[in-house]
Formats: C-alpha cells, sequence, structure tokens
C-alpha cells in the first residue's frame, strides 16, 4: 500500500480509509464479522479508520473499538461529534458543554485514551466557530484529541474556522471531509482547491455514491436471446 | 428514483459501467481510483458491510487510469458537477424554509 501525507501533519494514511457505518445495527449486526472484515483491512495495509458517535448509536464506535484492541497505536482513528444522539437538548451540536462530555463518550465507546482526528461533523448555524475550536483546542491540550478536522463545511467556513484558528491561537482544522464521486462532484470548484490551499487533508465519503457506483443498479439491459440452458446444469 | 436528475444518474451508471468493462476493471475499481486521483484527495472513505464489499474495494489502489478514460468520466460527467443536487448536503442548513421567506 502506498501511503500519503495527511496534509501537512507529518501523520501518513493509506488512500483506502475504512467506514465503520456499516457496522452495528444499521448495517451488519454481527460483531465477530465485522471485527474480521476490519482485520483483513488491516492486513491489506489499511492505517485510517473513520466514524462517527451517531452510527449505529455508538455500536459503531465500539465495534472498532474492539477491533484495534492490541495495535491501536498503529492506526489512525477518525471519529465525529454534532449530530443528535438523543432527543434531550444540548446532546447534539457543537457546543463545549457537549463536546467535553460527547469526547468521554467516544473514548468509551473506541476503548481508548485519545482520538486521532476529532470532527464536526456539520457546520453549525448557531454556533460561533470560536466556542467549537475552543472545546477542540482544549481537547488536543488534554492529550485527548491528536488534530480537528471538518465535515461538509462549504468553503467559506473553511476559510473562517482557518482565520479564527490563526487570531485567537487555537488548534485549527487539519482535514475536511466532504462528499465526493464521479456523480457527486461540486467539491471540485472550491472545496477542493480550498482544502489544498490551507494545506489540509481530505478524506471524502460516499466515492461510491451510496452504492449507485458499485454495478448493483443498472437498467434492464437491452433484450438478448435467452440463453436458459447456459444456467441449468447439465443433467446426469 | 422515477425523478429526472435519478433517470439521468441511471444513464450515467450505464455508460460507466461499459467505460470499466471495456478498460478492463470493475465499477468500483474504477470509482475508488478515479476518486484518490484527484491531486487535492488524500484518502477516500470506503463503507463495506461485508467482506466480500471490502474485497472488492481493496484492489482500487492498484488501478491507475489514463487520460482516455478520465476524458471520458468528464465527458459523462463534467468537473465540478453534481448531477442530483440532493446527493450532497451543501446548503442543507441555509436554504431552510424560514430563509426562503416562508
Amino acid at each position: 500500500m502506498e501511503y500519503r501525507l495527511l496534509g501537512r501533519t507529518g501523520v501518513s494514511v493509506s488512500p483506502l480509509c475504512l467506514g465503520t457505518m456499516m457496522f452495528g445495527p444499521w448495517g451488519n449486526d454481527d460483531r465477530a464479522d465485522a471485527i474480521r472484515v476490519i482485520h483483513r483491512a488491516l492486513d491489506a495495509g489499511i492505517n485510517f479508520v473513520d466514524t462517527a458517535d451517531v452510527y449505529s448509536g455508538g455500536v459503531s464506535e465500539e465495534i472498532p473499538g474492539e477491533a484495534l484492541e492490541g495495535c491501536r497505536d498503529d492506526v489512525v482513528l477518525a471519529t465525529k461529534f454534532f449530530m443528535p444522539m438523543n432527543d434531550r437538548p444540548n446532546h447534539s451540536g457543537g457546543s463545549r458543554k457537549w463536546i467535553l462530555q460527547e469526547a468521554e463518550n467516544s473514548l468509551r465507546r473506541l476503548k481508548t485514551d485519545y482520538i486521532d482526528l476529532y470532527q464536526v461533523h456539520r457546520p453549525s448555524a448557531t454556533t460561533d466557530v470560536e466556542e467549537t475550536l475552543g472545546a477542540l483546542t482544549d481537547l488536543v491540550r488534554q492529550g485527548k484529541v491528536r488534530y480537528i478536522g471538518s465535515s461538509s463545511y462549504p468553503a467559506s467556513q473553511i476559510v473562517e474556522a482557518q482565520w479564527v484558528s490563526r487570531e485567537r491561537n487555537l488548534a485549527r482544522f487539519v482535514t475536511e471531509q466532504p462528499p465526493y464521486s464521479i456523480l457527486v462532484r461540486s467539491i471540485e470548484e472550491d472545496v477542493l482547491p480550498t482544502v489544498q490551499r490551507y494545506g489540509m487533508g481530505a478524506l471524502v465519503y460516499s466515492p461510491l455514491s451510496g452504492g449507485w457506483l458499485t454495478g448493483r443498479w443498472r437498467r434492464a439491459p437491452p433484450a438478448r436471446p435467452r440463453q436458459l440452458h447456459v444456467r441449468v446444469p447439465a443433467s446426469t | 428514483m422515477s425523478t429526472p436528475a435519478n433517470q439521468r444518474k441511471l444513464d450515467v451508471v450505464e455508460e460507466l459501467a461499459q467505460l470499466a468493462e471495456k478498460s478492463g476493471m470493475t465499477m468500483i475499481e474504477l470509482a475508488l481510483a478515479w476518486a484518490i486521483n484527484h491531486p487535492g484527495v488524500t484518502s477516500a472513505i470506503i463503507g463495506p458491510r461485508t467482506m466480500e464489499q471490502l474485497q472488492a474495494q481493496l484492489p482500487s489502489v492498484r488501478v491507475t487510469l489514463d487520460t482516455e478514460i478520465l476524458d471520458r468520466v468528464d465527458e459523462l460527467v463534467a468537473p465540478g458537477v453534481t448531477l442530483n443536487a440532493d446527493d450532497d448536503s451543501y446548503g442543507a442548513a441555509e436554504l431552510t424554509p424560514q430563509a426562503r421567506r416562508r
């Protein structure tokens, strides 16, 4: 596997990052099987794993947590906060109150004492990015988080966050996680050039566009001569 | 699935399937290699549910795409274009009903 530098951090990651959203009740609920898939990915050279607190209500963090016991330090482990974990007020978003609480929950589910990359799942329309960056900076200084990043930020908010970090002497987002596939190319115009300009890494999600690019969804093939006989085993 | 944007996507997917086949790779390999080929992209996040799905995705790191393939992809979906605006989350927080005077 060829490794690539994650922005200007000096950390090397594989060009495929293993997302674990499909492990747990949302997808494959067989833990042992999910762990085998993770171990196979690591054996193939993948050293980058991404999850989020919200996927499968936290199970998607617990499964890699279990799978990585014994090799945690060899993996760049990324997770996210922001999406509502339940209906209660303050159990979502980018506030200092929620971030410091939810980081502890993620650490527990991931069975680790540090997160390599802690990402804001979505930009907030109601919270100052300075509040969010301030709380994340404290997590970095406490040694609980190595790097911080954003997800689905438009270019203007990527720029704003970089400027706030510089002006307030806070940790800066070193990665952005945007959607990207052959069918979804809007980031090529603005987000990707901005990310490159700031020396950030880009881990792109849905590169198969939610299954559209797997070959599973095709129009009915054009009419062909029926060749049913080839499917019927020869009689003995 | 019946919306014009999704119908257009189905047409493009059909063309991509043929391009992949002609180029001796699977559509999964084409799509993943294409994503990690952009100079601004560090990694593409795969989300396998099964071992079989993972195995189909791993070979993409060894696939190289020649100019002819890249040109054909750009012909099918122009650079910067998202075929169905619902497929990304940009504007979700901005284009709310209140912001649209409702």
